[in-house]
């Protein structure tokens, strides 16, 4: 007998699974995900997330403690220009003095000790 | 996107979306997986490895595909993988698909049913898919352009081929 093969006639399953193979399919599946694995799914985030707080926290430390010794090192400097001002004031006058004795014809070493007191 | 899809992308109700997924696809998926590795124990197997790559895959699922299409996607890449496993162990030819076929309990077919899964399993793999996908599952060229990549009109010459060598093989055992 000839048996020909027709694509259009219809189909025959031969197929078949064991009783209630589909009704159990779903546990059996189930069963191989672990619980964990959805947890951490939901709470897992990227790395850059977690630290992002700590890092602007620290950023914004870094940033006050650069400007307060910024700040200090300035102050010092501000106050040694004083100095040295008023230590200029006071050659300043010194000379004007010199001058004026020196104008006077006085002796020096008779009238320092006057100045002084004054 | 439909409900069961933006079910399974959150994470709150994945789960219990992922599990209505198996019930809903399961037979399909079995069906298409079945008429590729033969054995219902492989398929089984297959089936499974299937379920829990997609659900390792679930957060590369954006949803945008249809859920059907993205299984049948992953279910059609882990048979081959399995009958590229197979092969580099054993190479089958007709006697072993007739024999592999008939000590299976859970293959029920006569002697005409033995010999069209041996012309099938004779076909190359690409055809041997599309030629399921059509005759077993009746699936529309489209819907197998989506899953496979491969364009309509290919799969329509793809098909005809296979019909072909499939008559021819039942002529040549005449």
């Amino acid at each position: 007998m000839t048996i020909q093969f027709n694509p259009d006639a219809p189909r025959c399953d031969a197929f078949k699974v064991p009783d209630r193979y589909f009704d159990a399919l779903p546990a059996r599946v189930m069963a191989r995900i672990p619980e964990v694995a959805a947890e951490e799914r939901t709470v897992r985030r990227p790395l850059w997330h977690v630290l992002r707080p700590y890092l602007s926290a620290a950023a914004v430390v870094a940033v006050v403690a650069l400007g307060t010794k910024a700040i200090q090192q300035r102050e010092p400097a501000a106050g040694y220009g004083m100095q040295t001002q008023s230590a200029a004031v006071v050659a300043e006058e010194n000379i004007q003095q010199d001058e004026l004795y020196s104008y006077l014809m006085v002796d020096d070493h008779n009238l320092y000790p006057y100045s002084d007191e004054q | 996107m439909d409900d069961l899809n933006s079910r399974l992308l959150n994470p709150d109700t994945r789960r219990a979306a992922f599990e209505e997924t198996v019930r809903l696809y399961g037979p399909r998926l079995y069906r298409h997986i079945r008429s590729m590795v033969l054995v219902h124990d492989d398929a089984d197997d297959v089936l499974q490895e299937t379920f829990l790559k997609a659900w390792s895959a679930l957060d590369g699922f954006k949803g945008e595909a249809k859920v059907s299409t993205w299984l049948y996607r992953i279910a059609t890449n882990e048979c081959l993988s399995f009958l590229a496993r197979q092969r580099s162990s054993v190479a089958l030819d007709d006697t072993d698909v007739e024999r592999t076929l008939t000590s299976d309990p859970y293959f029920d077919g006569d002697e005409i049913q033995v010999r069209l899964q041996q012309a099938i399993a004779a076909l190359p793999e690409k055809q041997r898919l599309v030629f399921n996908m059509k005759y077993y599952e009746q699936m529309k060229y489209e819907e197998m352009s989506e899953i496979l990549g491969t364009s309509v009109g290919a799969l329509k010459a793809s098909y005809h081929i296979a019909v072909k060598k499939i008559e021819g093989f039942f002529k040549e055992v005449d």
